[in-house]
């Protein structure tokens, strides 16, 4: 669909020049220290780490502190300059560069660690800091800020959170955007907004999600608040020694393959191993034809068997030898070699076009096999030096722009290395951002209407066309020049937009939407009702008929299933390979993925997986006007244009219905254990407590109450018997140690313990219950929250009500439900005091049942208002005519 | 090795590895004061793609030459030789006019020893009267003085200090090794060489300092006066040359950056260039040369207590010798001496050469900034290996309480008695 109208808007802007007078103005505003106007002092801004794109900035400004960086913003709304952040320059897509007749924000000094608070693992930085000194701040505590990407030693935060960093060490803790749990975010206008804070989700839709990696097009960031990852015990570095790329390839879907998920894992090939052990001298062997440098991490015996298992299974792959490092000066100088290897590569060639594109990892072989005789063909060296884990693959042609001829036939090998990817199912970009170095192949991937629907996004928050205005979305007019300096940019030929051609069903659900659009008769998207907050409104548009398991491949940990299949089905079939979704639910047997995925449910796995949103590879949906929409891909990481699918999670059918979805798998633990104790609700707490230091990935706690009693569920896993008797000894010695006196409990293990755990997610009674509250605060002000909730329900038991409370504490989730017969004014009071215990902590509230009157007063998002602007107005993008369950918008 | 081409800029390729260990970016964030920034500045100047103006010229010579950023590049870039020819043959890199002057009057003062080690001598006079510090409060610009008032100090410091008599080389007897000891220590810090000579001594090490030795010829080389540097260059050759073949032992750790780096600078001459190369390969930096001398065998007796000390790289060391952890451990093996940890240990302290001269404020900042650290590592003595690093901050850390010495005088205090025999 397309919007000429909104093209003919974008183009219209006007533009004020940056005259002496305005330069005068900002001196006198901003002084020397922070103004930067002349060309001596601009040149140096003229480009980030990409250095074939240059623009001279009409000038610069270097706040000092965030007041400061406020009021930049402000000014140059008022002045009409759009402009651009920049943190430390070291981006590899042009993102930093100032758009033309526009500005330079610089935040390289706003470098404040604000806060640490180990107990909430939170911290709250501003937006200069350098991801290796946060991580050197937190080092003694412990802790480190898990994004590691290769640029670590200068980029900064805000840069990470810009680009939705990846780094070797996404492949087991996540992207940028999973560790990010709030940020301040200054809007063109200049207006200041804070999104989520120290919960693990914020209330409404996913605005913070759609931020990490929007490139800095919807505001300016200036501080965030991070997840702090706790330091394993124990991490091991190996380099193990292919005689071919494709060996190694094969080795990296086997170790994975065997439920083994190494910190990090990444490929050299051999085409730069010479010059990378002359610079590094890390001893790579030079005849290898392909080296993995790895790390595994976590309990120290439990990765000397995962080491010990990796190494045969490497062997098994081809390993003509696998190295371990011996200490941590040896395991230093290897990750050394690779994260600096991008900057090695000056010592073959002047200049490089590096491709970020990510495929399946099973798909490498075959990609890479293409990039070889790509390289043949063209004549050029182009080196891999990659995240073979995650399928993120970095094939760099080393040339010499100087020299015309060869600058062109680099693009065309560029050119057709991105083809080969992107025929392998694979996407434009991993962590490199589309910047302005890709813009144009946006249109390659997506249709005008899903573009369109970017743009809209963007003007909820930048209705000037001020920030950021040209990048990550394609200019308005087809292949007009970007102003960038041509040479080397990357300027495709036209090309073709994707088709989007819908199932039998998927048509026939779009059809019906469209009539609805057209008689303004609103819809209820429905699966099997089990997580909904009340029965259906209006006509249910049922999911039932998109019952299809699409495809699943054990290999590259990924499972595209239709909306309407059962969660069951999927943890059938994911079983037999043994692996199996982050999403959990009660009643899988009847709960709908697409339903439990637009409820947003979570619960304890959450503790030792993250939040099951990440693992959400690809959506495809259908909009309030009927469009087929879709975004995402069978990869691991994706930045490709804005985060949507993060919208959508949570969102209750309300901005699309969603028709299809593309899922990460995890490794089964193939031994389970479960402790159950029982006690008093203080009492359990103060347990509770002592095991939250125990390391996240390998456990679960439910703290449950009702009736007057209340119990404590344990949950470890580990890959082989002894990891879990040994975490079970953990636990048990941190009971002991947590207080005086027997608790009693039993343990049960693998099939018993899925048993319990299978009971405990329906422990609250989602069928029974007429009222459910969802409390999502900061995991360090859950044990009192938990504590005060709890005090305030029993007052009112049995007289007024029953009920039940869920609780989990690591990750500041409470849940209470209660049943029918309920006396209402008693109970108003109670969530009116509910609510402002929530509210004292900053966290958030909402309603996962409610009766069909919803007069409780507790609307379903339990947003804060200055949000809920914004949120209405996403609502509208997608969903125009409030056809998708409008009353779940409104409270 | 003339002016600056294309060519020699395409080792960078701009991946900003090198901001963090660049002291002026980490003082001022502005990516022009960074050395990614100071090499696209260079470059556009190369090019002829910018017009040399004064903010380029500033932000280049607000270069301290540290070489961290060598140190730290992936790539390899030769930042130190690009500055140095950038200095001398770049339009727009030079330094400006009236610093050229002033430089010039120095230039020639450091190729005329007498000369020089007179006025050295007249200012370490100033100094320990109190003449120089009235001197810097009248005629220096108010918002500087505090700063050279600081530099004062620290010659002040050792004003009081025995002048040493110069070893003189007996024609008939040869020496294990060659000191090499550069313009100021002899003048303002003699007591290093006096400790120096008496740690070979207890090794069973014979010295001798050759009389014709002059200037090393780094500030020339890095202020934009190859020409001078290289006239200095043979001179010294010529006279170590003359006076034996055994290692060249540097106590300052500028000079001996700059003498391992006499084969390139004269690899273009065709009389020096092999004699270059060889002189080259006897120098030793007066750590190296410690560190390798194992210590003496009887250790002295044991010291009531011990002194608390914290390492300063000197960035010559670091940077352009490589030489980290051999200072390191021999502090380490030292009885007596307990070495603390500092922060931001790579990181310049201002000093550069002439730079603390001509770059008042940003040189106190950088000096303020490591006195800072330094003295938060709870240290009594910090211990240095540079001359030019002692001026720029024994007088910041005498204001807080902490003394400086050479690691040569460290080790001179706690090594013992001489060794029976070798």
């Amino acid at each position: 669909m397309n919007e000429p109208l909104l093209d003919a808007l974008e183009a219209s802007v006007f533009r004020p020049e940056i005259t002496p007078a305005l330069l005068e103005r900002l001196q006198r505003i901003f002084g020397a220290e922070t103004l930067r106007a002349r060309p001596g002092q601009l040149l140096p801004y003229e480009s980030d780490a990409m250095p074939l794109y240059r623009r001279r900035p009409g000038f610069v400004l270097l706040p000092a502190d965030v007041a400061t960086a406020v009021r930049a913003v402000k000014v140059l709304a008022q002045e009409g300059i759009p402009w651009a952040a920049r943190g430390a320059g070291t981006g590899l897509s042009g993102g930093a560069l100032a758009p033309e007749g526009g500005a330079v924000l610089a935040l390289s000094r706003l470098r404040q660690i604000v806060k640490i608070d180990p107990a909430a693992r939170r911290a709250r930085v501003e937006a200069g800091v350098v991801n290796l000194e946060l991580d050197r701040a937190l080092a003694p505590l412990g802790f480190t800020f898990a994004p590691d990407p290769s640029s670590q030693t200068a980029s900064t935060i805000g840069g990470n959170l810009a680009e939705n960093a990846g780094g070797p060490h996404t492949l087991k803790y996540g992207v940028t955007s999973a560790h990010v749990l709030g940020a301040r975010l200054v809007l063109g206008d200049g207006g200041v907004i804070e999104l989520g804070g120290e919960e693990e989700t914020m209330g409404g839709y996913d605005l913070l999600g759609l931020l990490v990696g929007s490139e800095g097009t919807l505001g300016l960031v200036t501080e965030a608040t991070v997840r702090l990852t706790r330091l394993p015990e124990v991490t091991r570095t190996f380099l193990a020694i292919f005689e071919s790329v494709p060996a190694a390839c094969h080795a990296v879907t086997r170790v994975l393959a065997a439920g083994i998920t190494p910190a990090a894992l990444e490929m050299i090939d051999a085409v730069v191993l010479d010059t990378l052990e002359a610079a590094f001298r890390a001893g790579f062997p030079l005849d290898a034809g392909s080296l993995l440098v790895g790390d595994l991490d976590g309990d120290a015996r439990a990765v000397d068997g995962e080491l010990r298992e990796v190494e045969r299974l490497l062997g098994e792959s081809g390993a003509r030898e696998v190295r371990l490092a011996r200490d941590d000066a040896e395991q230093e100088r290897l990750w050394m070699a690779r994260k600096k290897a991008f900057g090695a590569l000056g010592r073959v060639a002047p200049n490089y076009l590096s491709y970020d594109a990510v495929v399946p990892r099973t798909r490498l072989p075959e990609v890479l096999d293409a990039v070889a005789a790509i390289a043949e063909q063209s004549g050029f060296r182009i080196a891999n030096i990659f995240h073979a884990g995650d399928g993120n693959l970095h094939p760099t042609v080393l040339f010499d722009a100087g020299d015309p001829e060869q600058a062109a036939r680099a693009r065309a090998a560029g050119h057709a290395i991105l083809r080969a990817c992107l025929d392998a199912e694979g996407v434009l970009t991993g962590e490199h951002g589309i910047g302005l170095a890709k813009r144009a192949a946006m249109r390659e991937v997506f249709t005008a209407g899903e573009l369109t629907l970017m743009h809209r996004l963007r003007r909820i928050f930048d209705p000037g066309c001020q920030v950021n205005p040209d990048k990550l979305l394609p200019e308005a007019e087809e292949d007009r020049a970007s102003g960038a300096e041509e040479a080397g940019a990357l300027s495709p030929p036209p090309f073709r937009p994707p088709r989007r051609t819908p199932t039998g069903e998927e048509a026939r659900l779009a059809e019906i939407v469209r009539d609805r659009m057209e008689r303004w008769d609103p819809v209820t998207p429905w699966g099997a009702g089990t997580l909904a907050v009340g029965p259906a409104r209006g006509t249910p548009l049922r999911t039932e008929e998109l019952r299809h398991l699409l495809r699943y491949d054990p290999g590259d940990m990924t499972v595209t299933v239709e909306a309407g299949v059962t969660l069951a089905e999927i943890d059938a079939r994911l079983a037999r390979d043994r692996q199996r979704l982050a999403w959990e639910a009660p009643y899988p047997e009847r709960a709908t993925i697409g339903g439990i995925v637009a409820a947003g449910f979570w619960s304890s796995r959450t503790q030792s997986l993250l939040h099951p949103k990440h693992s959400v590879l690809g959506v495809r949906a259908i909009t309030g006007e009927g469009e087929l929409i879709e975004f995402g891909g069978r990869v691991m990481k994706n930045v490709t244009g804005y985060d949507v699918p993060k919208l959508l999670i949570g969102s209750r059918g309300t901005l699309a219905i969603v028709t299809r979805l593309v899922l990460r798998t995890y490794p089964r633990p193939r031994h389970r254990a479960v402790a159950v104790l029982e006690g008093s609700w203080s009492d359990l707490q103060a347990r509770a407590a002592a095991l939250d230091a125990m390391r996240e990935r390998w456990g679960t706690l439910d703290l449950l109450a009702g009736g007057g009693q209340a119990r404590l569920i344990i949950g470890c896993d580990g890959r082989t018997r002894g990891d879990v008797e040994d975490r079970a000894h953990e636990i048990e010695r941190r009971l002991r140690d947590a207080g005086p006196g027997e608790v009693e409990r039993r343990w049960c293990e693998d099939e018993a313990a899925d048993e319990v755990q299978r009971a405990v997610l329906d422990w609250i009674g989602w069928e029974r219950s007429a009222v459910i509250l969802r409390i999502v605060v900061s995991p360090g002000a859950a044990r009192a929250v938990g504590d005060r909730v709890r005090a305030l329900c029993a007052e009112g038991e049995p007289a007024h009500w029953t009920h039940r409370l869920q609780f989990h504490p690591g990750i500041g989730l409470l849940r209470v439900a209660f049943d029918r017969g309920f006396q209402e004014a008693p109970l108003r009071r109670l969530l009116l005091a509910l609510a402002e215990e929530v509210r004292k902590v900053r966290g958030h509230r909402g309603l996962d049942r409610a009766p069909e009157d919803r007069w409780l007063g507790w609307d379903p998002w339990g947003e804060a208002t200055e949000l809920r602007d914004r949120m209405r107005k996403v609502k509208i993008t997608f969903d125009p005519r409030a056809i998708l369950a409008p009353w779940d918008v409104e409270g | 090795m003339g002016a600056l081409e294309r060519k020699d800029f395409l080792a960078c390729i701009h991946c900003g590895l090198c901001l963090e260990a660049c002291p002026t970016y980490r003082e001022t964030l502005d990516e022009g004061e960074s050395a990614r920034g100071r090499i696209a500045l260079l470059k556009s100047l190369a090019l002829s793609e910018l017009t040399p103006d004064a903010d380029a010229a500033r932000a280049l010579a607000d270069c301290v030459l540290c070489a961290s950023c060598q140190a730290a590049c992936p790539s390899g870039i030769g930042y130190e030789w690009l500055m140095a020819r950038a200095r001398t043959h770049l339009g727009g890199a030079q330094p400006s006019g009236r610093e050229r002057r002033w430089l010039r009057r120095w230039w020639t003062l450091f190729r005329r020893p007498r000369q020089l080690a007179l006025t050295l001598r007249l200012v370490r006079w100033a100094a320990g009267t109190g003449l120089a510090g009235l001197g810097v409060r009248l005629f220096f610009p108010r918002p500087h003085q505090a700063h050279y008032l600081d530099l004062v100090a620290s010659v002040r410091a050792s004003a009081g200090q025995p002048r040493r008599p110069r070893v003189k080389r007996r024609a008939d007897e040869a020496a294990d090794v060659l000191i090499f000891a550069g313009c100021v220590t002899p003048v303002v810090f003699p007591q290093v060489l006096a400790a120096l000579e008496s740690v070979l001594k207890k090794a069973g090490v014979s010295c001798a300092m050759p009389r014709q030795q002059v200037c090393c010829g780094a500030i020339h080389f890095h202020t934009g006066d190859l020409a001078g540097a290289r006239a200095l260059a043979r001179r010294n050759i010529a006279a170590f040359e003359a006076a034996g073949e055994g290692p060249v032992v540097v106590e300052a750790a500028g000079c001996a950056a700059a003498l391992k780096e006499y084969g390139e600078l004269l690899a273009d001459d065709p009389d020096f260039a092999e004699r270059a190369r060889a002189f080259a390969a006897r120098v030793r930096d007066a750590t190296e040369y410690l560190a390798a001398l194992r210590g003496p065998a009887a250790p002295g007796a044991a010291p009531a207590e011990t002194t608390r000390v914290v390492y300063q790289d000197a960035c010559h060391l670091r940077h352009l010798q490589g030489i980290v952890d051999a200072p390191r451990d021999l502090l380490d093996r030292l009885p007596g001496v307990t070495r603390m940890a500092a922060a931001e240990e790579d990181l310049c302290c201002g000093s550069g050469g002439v730079f603390n001269l001509l770059r008042p404020s940003l040189a106190a900042r950088l000096g303020e900034r490591k006195a800072e650290v330094l003295a938060a590592s709870g240290a009594e003595i910090a211990v240095t290996t540079n001359p030019g690093c002692r001026v720029q901050l024994e007088g910041r850390l005498r204001r807080r309480g902490i003394g400086m010495l050479h690691l040569i005088e460290v080790c001179d205090r706690h090594w013992g008695a001489p060794a029976a025999d070798r």
